[in-house]
């Protein structure tokens, strides 16, 4: 199966995450988050229920905007960008959606050229070589012409990996990218992941299935009650001593 | 006593919920469009996107449009024409029927089939896209959805209801002309002359101008609640209700206004 990675040896600080709080209704989701993300590494959010992780995730690309506290990228906070300047930003960083989010109406194919389409000058030809060689990683050549109709939840949620690589961006966010697949399905992605890990990619994951998430992440952040609870590399977390943290990795609370 | 009074709160709590509502609906419909104009001039622009929408919304509601105005015409024809036969009025069919349709039953009718067929598409579709995080993603990869997905749509309305308009308009007349011919007894040649004799341009003009406005309700409504759509497939097809609802009474009310409007312009 897949690999431990060693930890990136000089850390580069790539996302710095500051005092982010986000209500909905009077409810607050997030209240009070820090959190460095650096380059190259796979780190794991990890949380009950509800507790606000794809909303984290999503503010990271500013598809939400946190009520306070900022989110450095670079030198740019992204809690403050227009739409029109987070264009450069979903260039750099690209987002996996959990159940891959396709456009139902093209072809596999024309969903991988889709940002290639919107973002590069390729001429045709070169299009076909990149969306073939993207799909191929995620062993999926075959079903280039196939609508997403037609493929399994697993092979869309690869499809969906694929269009959000091709354009090689700098970070992935991945929102729960192996809940509900099969073992096949699970370790297709686990090997991506590392892979993408070794060309220097930075992955943020965020996941209820932690067993097969400790064999590639480097980090975990525990949410809980709008913060984060805890924060360690894949071992130190399943050898904290927190009760909370420890009833959730056990499954016996959350 | 007790049951009066709750029917009373019940009937203000959803006078203040419509209200509500409509507030929304007009701000953020406002909004929508505003922003849309501006995606409208600034580059990139999707012109096949455009194309494949007015085929889509446009050339495929054609049969909708082609039965809805043929019947129109028949109907208006018989009722006319028994109805002024009374009055020895039936020479007046022609008139009357060409009037009618270019004026009013052309543009209306045909807009609110389109309200049916179309709205109920745009909001439906882009709906299920919200609900299944396409819109999302769009905005994910960098993109637009307003230019990709609304602007498309709202400029392929703004042309295919007056174009469509134009259509129903003659098959109306047409179908008009069929009655009169064989049920009414009225000779082709003078429904023809009487009709382009007595038809005024501004008769053909007004009929048509409210269709754009028609049209952009239409579309725009449409994305409005597409977009708005949370809730998985119950959702979608709150939002289909709303979109035909909304833009069919939208569709009348602009109608009573812009026709008003046009007699105290024509008056001048
Ligand atoms: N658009 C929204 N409007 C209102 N509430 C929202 C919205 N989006 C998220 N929430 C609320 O914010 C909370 C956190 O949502 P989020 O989807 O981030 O949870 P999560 O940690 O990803 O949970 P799960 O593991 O179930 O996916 C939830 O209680 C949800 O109800
Ligand atoms: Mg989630």
């Amino acid at each position: 199966m897949v690999q431990r990675h060693e930890q990136p040896t000089e850390l580069e600080l790539l996302i710095k995450i500051r005092g982010i709080k986000k209500f909905f209704g009077d409810k607050a989701v997030h209240d009070g988050i820090d959190l460095d993300i650096y380059r190259g590494e796979v780190l794991t959010l990890m949380g009950g229920s509800g507790t606000g992780k794809s909303v984290l995730l999503r503010s990271l690309i500013g598809l939400e905007h946190p009520d306070q506290g900022s989110i450095f990228f670079g030198n740019k906070d992204i809690c403050v960008l227009s739409e029109q300047q987070l264009i450069d930003v979903r260039k750099r960083i690209a987002y996996v959606f959990q159940y891959g989010a396709l456009f139902d109406s093209l072809t596999v194919k024309e969903n991988l050229a889709y940002p290639l389409r919107a973002h590069t000058q390729l001429s045709e030809e070169e299009i076909h070589h990149r969306v073939v060689s993207t799909l191929s990683k995620v062993g999926l050549e075959k079903s280039i012409d196939l609508l997403p109709s037609d493929l399994s939840g697993g092979m869309q949620r690869r499809v969906g990996v694929a269009r959000s690589i091709i354009l090689e961006p700098e970070v992935i966010l991945y929102d729960e990218p192996t809940t509900g697949l099969d073992p096949y399905n699970t370790r297709q992605i686990l090997n991506i992941i590392l892979q993408l890990k070794d060309h220097g990619v930075t992955s943020v994951l965020v996941t209820h299935d932690m067993h097969a998430i400790f064999s590639v992440t480097d980090r975990v952040a525990f949410l809980k009650d709008g913060k984060i609870r805890a924060l360690g590399t894949a071992k130190e977390i399943e050898h904290m001593k927190d009760p909370v943290l420890q009833g959730f990795i056990s499954g016996e609370s959350w | 006593m007790q049951q009066t009074k709750y029917f009373i709160f019940y009937f203000f709590e959803r006078l203040f919920k419509t209200l509500w509502h409509l507030l929304n609906f007009a701000g953020g419909s406002v909004a929508l469009l505003l922003n849309s104009v501006r995606a409208i001039f600034t580059p990139p622009f999707y012109f096949g996107l455009f194309v494949e929408q007015c085929y889509k919304l446009g050339l495929r509601s054609c049969s909708l449009v082609f039965i809805t105005a043929l019947s129109t015409g028949f109907v208006m024809s018989l009722q006319f024409g028994y109805g002024l036969e009374r009055f020895g009025g039936k020479l007046y069919v022609p008139k009357v029927v060409g009037m009618s349709i270019m004026r009013e039953l052309g543009p209306v009718l045909t807009c609110l089939m389109l309200a049916g067929r179309v709205g109920s598409g745009i909001a439906a579709e882009i709906g299920s896209m919200n609900v299944t995080q396409q819109i999302d993603a769009i905005r994910a990869l960098g993109t637009d959805p307003i230019k990709r997905i609304v602007v498309p749509r709202v400029l392929a309305m703004l042309l295919m209801a007056p174009l469509l308009t134009v259509f129903a308009d003659l098959v109306g007349i047409g179908g008009g002309m069929i009655i009169s011919m064989s049920e009414l007894n009225i000779n082709p040649d003078f429904y023809i002359y009487e009709g382009i004799t007595s038809l005024k341009v501004t008769d053909f003009t007004f009929g048509v101008t409210k269709t754009f406005l028609f049209g952009l309700l239409i579309s725009v409504t449409g994305c409005y609640y597409g977009l708005r759509t949370t809730g998985g497939t119950q959702g979608v097809g709150q939002a289909t209700n709303y979109a035909v609802v909304t833009s069919s009474i939208l569709i009348v009310i602009f109608d009573f206004i812009l026709t008003k409007l046009f007699w105290i312009l024509e008056k001048i």
